[in-house]
């Protein structure tokens, strides 16, 4: 579970701080997958790093598997799996070198990781690549061997920042089943960071919309679908972040 | 606690070194680089001692006091060297009107004697020496010849030359271990590649020290790569290897070698703390090892073309090399500025302490070849 109150964080120099996320509160429960949907610029990545403990926050808690983000970072690391849009790999190690090497930075004895690596990769269908370069692997094929690696520790809590956003729409496809598989996600915290509406359309069990980093909407497809007359989620969605962009902009 | 920080640190530290076996090929082309340099700077240096000087009238110029002992250092100067006739041959160098002086001392000898330090006048020296020495031997008993230079010591600007080549050397395979700096002391990384680190867990200090760890040890590794190949190169290759005794030529490529890595490994710690964790957003390594790359490539190629030697050179490979890193990284929309200044300055403090070690080290054998 990931529970968020009172976020606040501020970047840049004295004179030029802004507030890119600005009281923030939500909650992602257990065993659902949860869209934190907004367009560019909204603070869904700065949010996702703060609960990934890769940035601190300035205001506010963060609870990650019931862990603080400020006060038990190493616990909220153990406890977290974190894709990223870029997957970021060692082009010159193998996805197996690098899972088997993440698998034993994250305390899993050498028989363990071994088995976790058959089981995900032939999950995900990685198994024929397994001991090639992570350099020479597709997109597609990078971005699972990105999520390989933040499950192989099998985490309770999942995060996952816009991480079908430079794949083509055979591989987002590929990565949206794979979400959806319940034996991937089986009693996990997902938190799904996107600018699309469709995926998180798709995928998503709860949203929660940030505009300008203020919370916007919160609540499962029915209930935000429910705010439109036609009771059309997209219209909803794009009505509601407009409404709070808007009322964040200044005046002239 | 300690003993899982080492565990953890050792686990990073082991992953830089299986990244940087499979990193070969690219340290190798890297560690190839300033070898090419070097090689290019004595293609440069023949041509500018031998043909090329014939050509365009970049000779030497020693001022004489007679014609006489002018025409005998002209034909023993293999084409490299002009003489000028004047009055006060040792004031002519003292104001740039030449290179190189001769003049009779008060015992009735003759005293070599220049400030000029350029590899062309280096190389001029010895045939200059030696023709005057014929004169001496041609003058008639009785003359105290003592003053006279002698070929045996080595000219005296040798020292400094020598010096002043080292340190390009040191400069130019530093730009080349900049090259590979900027593929390992990146981390291999992409933002993403550090940020997938971070969030292991595992204390972030001990992760670093395990990562810098196991570049220290690549480093050193290459050092050593680079000691056979570009601190032997030097030494043939400027050739000046007949002025240096048996333990300077072992020495000195020590000195450059130990400098880059002092260089390598303090540089590409600033990189990896201005660069990312100064920025707080957990992007360490790329962007600041890479300024740092490109700014000690840069100060290089400013450091060669300043001190003056081989100008044409250095005007050609390195501030290129320099420049070439530095669009590459604007490209990339990197930020590069803050990291540049400071990695500069460190830079500079770092060059400044080599030189000196250098100069150091070479210091008794200036004293030794000194003729003036």
């Amino acid at each position: 579970m990931i529970e968020v109150a009172g976020l606040v964080r501020v970047l840049g120099k004295k004179k030029e701080q802004k507030r890119v996320i600005d009281d923030l509160s939500f909650t992602a429960p257990a065993d659902a997958i949860t869209g934190l949907l907004g367009p560019n610029g909204a603070g869904k990545t700065t949010t996702m790093r703060i609960l990934a403990t890769l940035l601190r926050p300035s205001e506010g808690t963060a609870r990650v598997g019931g862990y603080s983000v400020v006060d038990e970072p190493l616990a909220v690391r153990r406890c977290i799996g974190l894709v990223t849009e870029e997957p970021g790999l060692h082009d010159r190690l193998t996805p197996r070198e690098l899972l088997l090497f993440a698998a034993s930075a994250c305390g899993l004895s050498s028989d363990k990781a071994e088995e976790r690596l058959r089981h995900l990769s032939a999950l995900v269908g990685l198994d024929a690549h397994l001991d090639t370069r992570c350099g020479r692997l597709s997109k597609g094929n990078r971005q699972k061997v990105s999520l390989v690696r933040a499950l192989i520790h099998d985490p309770p809590v999942l995060l996952l920042d816009e991480p079908t956003a430079n794949m083509d729409v055979l591989a987002t496809d590929a990565f949206h089943e794979l979400l959806l598989d319940p034996e991937l996600r089986a009693g996990k915290t997902v938190l799904l960071s996107s600018h699309s509406i469709d995926e998180v359309d798709r995928l998503a069990d709860r949203v929660v919309g940030i505009a300008a980093g203020r919370l916007a909407l919160e609540g499962t497809r029915a209930e935000i679908a429910a705010r439109d007359d036609a009771g059309d989620f997209r219209r909803a969605v794009v009505t509601i972040l407009g409404q709070t962009v808007l009322a964040r902009e200044p005046v002239l | 606690m300690k003993a899982e920080r080492t565990r953890g640190a050792t686990k990073f530290f082991t992953r830089e070194l299986l990244i940087a076996r499979r990193d070969w090929r690219a340290g190798l082309v890297a560690g190839l680089l300033p070898l090419v340099a070097i090689a290019v700077i004595g293609v440069v240096g023949i041509f500018e001692g031998g043909q090329f000087s014939k050509q365009a009238d970049v000779r030497v110029t020693v001022a004489v006091p007679s014609a006489d002992l002018g025409r005998r250092i002209v034909a023993a100067g293999d084409g490299l060297v002009k003489a000028k006739v004047l009055a006060d041959p040792a004031l002519a160098v003292l104001t740039g009107q030449a290179d190189i002086s001769v003049a009779e001392s008060a015992a009735g000898g003759f005293v070599v004697g220049t400030s000029a330090q350029s590899g062309k006048t280096a190389y001029a020296l010895p045939l200059v020496t030696a023709a005057v020495d014929a004169m001496r031997t041609a003058k008639p008993p009785g003359v105290d010849a003592t003053n006279v230079a002698s070929t045996e010591d080595g000219p005296a600007s040798s020292a400094e030359d020598l010096a002043k080549g080292l340190l390009i050397v040191l400069v130019l395979t530093s730009s080349g271990f900049a090259v590979t700096a900027a593929g390992l002391l990146a981390i291999e990384s992409d933002g993403g590649e550090l940020e997938a680190a971070l969030v292991l867990p595992v204390d972030r200090r001990t992760m670093l020290l395990g990562m810098l760890g196991g570049q220290m040890v690549v480093q050193l590794l290459q050092s050593l790569l680079y000691l056979l190949i570009v601190g032997v190169s030097v030494v043939v290759i400027a050739g000046y290897s007949q002025h240096l005794s048996l333990v300077q030529r072992v020495t000195l490529p020590l000195v450059v070698v130990y400098g880059e890595i002092l260089l390598l490994v303090g540089l590409g710690a600033a990189g990896l703390l201005l660069g990312g964790l100064a920025r707080g957003r957990g992007r360490a390594g790329a962007p600041g090892a890479s300024a740092v790359s490109a700014s000690v490539t840069l100060l290089a190629g400013l450091s060669v073309v300043f001190t003056g030697w081989e100008r044409t050179t250095a005007l050609l490979v390195l501030p290129v090399v320099g420049a070439g890193a530095m669009v590459e990284r604007a490209a990339l929309g990197e930020p590069v500025v803050g990291s540049l200044v400071l990695a500069t300055l460190g830079c500079a403090a770092l060059f400044a302490v080599a030189t000196q070690v250098v100069q150091r080290a070479l210091r008794d054998g200036a004293s030794r070849s000194r003729a003036v």
